[in-house]
């Protein structure tokens, strides 16, 4: 891995069209910008993480877990015609 | 054209309604070709968004804005051209991926953060990660089922 240092206000450039910049320094924190071409998606690597697990798990689903969930959602949409008042979780 | 796929055996489906996302979904970048399958929704906003080009690979999706009134996603002009159109308007569609917890089903969840935005002339699609804060990635479609075991197990 290549590391550099870099002070407030200073830019790396990585190939011809991304520019990462040193916004901001607070204790622990550093806020950073990032210019980009639009076929680049720049995202936080926890969000990125979680979307793709999301996805990986989703994909796993079968024809009985869809039943399981319009079963639900049936029921649900029936409680509402009837006006039942929906039950608030307690803490 | 004919597909292979594992839930449903072979389908025979018009060409003209596959959709193309070039850059694949999060994490399966080799599918690119989808298609919507509305045959088994039973009068629910549930349908599989199955692979044409993977047999084992389907999502089930549905409409985010039945869970959120009001459910919007920001365009910029990068995306609006990214998609290939002039202008956002009315023909885009959005599908949010529906996921159910092995460990406790009843606490499905769907994906409000990262929906799948078509355009729906060119049928050309993108998962789209909207910025932080908008929307949870695990939206709890049936808050209400948490509380099963005070309402009574069958």
């Amino acid at each position: 891995m290549l590391i550099l240092t870099r002070k407030i206000g200073e830019t790396i450039r990585i190939g011809d069209d991304i520019v990462l910049s040193v916004m901001e320094i607070r204790g622990n924190q550093v806020r950073l910008g990032i210019q980009a071409p639009r076929s680049v998606t720049v995202h936080r690597q926890e969000v990125y993480d979680q979307i793709q697990d999301q996805n990986l798990e989703a994909a796993q689903l079968q024809t009985t877990d869809k039943q399981l969930i319009q079963n639900l959602w049936q029921n649900s949409a029936l409680k509402k015609a009837n006006n039942e008042p929906g039950r608030k979780p307690e803490a | 054209m004919k597909i292979q796929t594992t839930r449903f055996g072979e389908l025979n489906i018009p060409e003209d309604r596959v959709i193309e996302i070039p850059d694949g979904v999060l994490g399966l970048p080799d599918s690119t070709s989808y298609i919507l399958l509305e045959h088994d929704s039973e009068g629910t906003p549930f349908n599989w968004l199955q692979a044409v080009d993977n047999p084992d690979l389907a999502f089930i999706v549905m409409d985010p804005h039945l869970v959120v009134d009001g459910y919007t996603v920001q365009f910029d002009d990068d995306a609006v051209e990214r998609f290939g159109t002039e202008k956002a308007d009315d023909s885009f569609g959005m599908l949010a991926i529906v996921n159910v917890p092995r460990e406790d089903p009843v606490k499905m969840t769907v994906n409000l953060r990262a929906p799948i935005v078509v355009q729906l002339q060119k049928r050309l699609g993108q998962q789209v990660v909207l910025p932080d804060d908008y929307y949870p990635i695990r939206h709890l479609l049936f808050p209400e089922a948490g509380d099963k075991e005070k309402a009574g197990k069958k």
